[in-house]
């Protein structure tokens, strides 16, 4: 069962070879209070674009592109203290690149699945079909993805998150105009629901307090109930939405435990043996009407 | 309803050179509070109330109505003369002795 506690930074950048900077950016996360980090490693959806076969005997490459999660150490090492996930970003273009990308088999082993659509097309694609948790944006450039309501709204019903990180904004001041005009489309289309705020940090000098991040909600258009939410209940929602992506269609059993009354007899100080069965009647009637199997009902001795 | 906001903040710089006075630490502040909101943010009336030049640690004062401000434009600093830097703002509060100690830090158990 997945518990989420604490404030949470969904987006700790990883380029899969700087390991030190990641640990000492997960400490800061951890010194400054956040309990659940999520280190995110992101993919350039064009590779899936497979070249035409120039002849007709040469086979394709049978291999998964996608990069298993490779961070396994760093979970290890903060367990206890900090909650880490892995978490995968895909920027993609066409509905071709979407399809290839549900069949990797690697993708599948991510906690959480985020997406950058590049166009307007895969935009539609991401809202309204395809099976994952976050849509997100690259800060540098914005594109010409036109958001409408309707299809906020269709995402929103779907169950997915929308994303705004706060480190380029920091960083630059191009990418914090481009950061806060996506904000405030959000909140003009979607009234700002199911906003995650996280950081993109790649090193400890980038990320920022829980409570600074919550006022940096209210530049982007939150008010202050959304603000704190979005780095806490927002996150939780996103994990255990994307829990049960990964676990698909469940059934749930309820069942009694058999093991619980094998000896009922014993703690009864009255010795009157109608009384016992008064007790045992009753209980024994429920569980016919509920349970017809016979391997449920106990084994009571009257 | 509160006249004033007060900030515990402190200023952690990448490489510890420079000495930095009270007048310049201020002078950052308003260029801060300048890049995010320009000259209307820059003429919010912030004070430095306390200044410890070792710790680079300060007593803030601004007027409530903008504590936003002055909290969003610290949050988004990133550098002090090319230096890189942070502001950790360790408490803030309408009332400036509660600034003492605050159970945010506690481990509740």
């Amino acid at each position: 069962m997945i518990s989420v506690r604490g404030f949470c930074d969904l987006n700790v950048f990883s380029n899969g070879e700087n390991k030190t900077s990641l640990k000492s950016t997960c400490q800061a996360l951890l010194d400054l209070g956040y309990r659940t980090v999520a280190i995110n490693s992101i993919f350039n959806g064009s590779v899936f674009d497979t070249k035409k076969k120039k002849k007709k005997g040469e086979m394709q490459e049978k291999g998964d592109v996608v990069p298993p999660p490779a961070n396994q150490d760093i979970i290890k090492e903060f367990k206890g203290k900090l909650d880490i996930y892995e978490r995968l970003t895909v920027s993609f273009s066409t509905q071709l690149q979407a399809h290839k990308l549900s069949q990797s088999v690697n993708a599948k082993m991510y906690s959480i699945l985020a997406v950058i659509p590049t166009t307007q097309v895969a935009f539609q694609y991401a809202c309204s079909v395809m099976d994952v948790d976050l849509i997100t944006f690259d800060p540098d450039d914005i594109g010409l993805v036109k958001c409408s309501r309707k299809m906020y709204n269709l995402a929103v019903d779907r169950g997915l998150s929308f994303e705004i990180m706060y480190m380029p904004a920091i960083r630059d001041s191009t990418a914090r105009k481009n950061i806060i005009q996506l904000a405030h489309f959000y909140h003009a289309f979607g009234k700002s629901k199911h906003i995650v705020i996280s950081s993109g940090a790649a090193n400890p000098f980038h990320v920022r307090g829980p409570y600074d991040v919550i006022n940096l909600g209210l530049l982007f258009g939150l008010s202050e109930e959304q603000s704190k939410c979005s780095i806490t209940t927002a996150c939780r929602f996103l994990l255990i939405k994307a829990a049960g992506r990964r676990l698909g269609k469940t059934i749930v059993i309820a069942n009694k435990d058999v093991n619980i009354d094998k000896e009922p007899g014993k703690d009864n100080v009255i010795e009157n043996d109608e009384v016992d069965q008064d007790f045992e009647e009753p209980v024994q009637k429920k569980l016919r009407q509920d349970c017809p199997e016979s391997s449920i009902a106990p084994n009571i001795d009257t | 309803m509160y006249r004033f906001y007060y900030f515990d903040v402190s200023l952690e710089l990448e490489q510890d050179t420079t000495e930095i006075s009270a007048v310049y630490f201020k002078n950052h502040v308003m260029h801060l509070l300048n890049i995010l909101f320009g000259e209307d943010g820059a003429s919010t009336a912030v004070d430095v109330l306390k200044y410890d030049e070792l710790s680079r640690r300060a007593i803030l004062r601004c007027p409530s109505a903008s504590y936003v401000k002055l909290r969003s434009s610290l949050t988004l600093c990133e550098k002090f003369n090319n230096i890189r830097c942070v502001y950790r703002i360790r408490n803030s509060s309408p009332c400036l002795l509660s600034l003492l100690n605050t159970s945010r830090g506690y481990n509740h158990y």
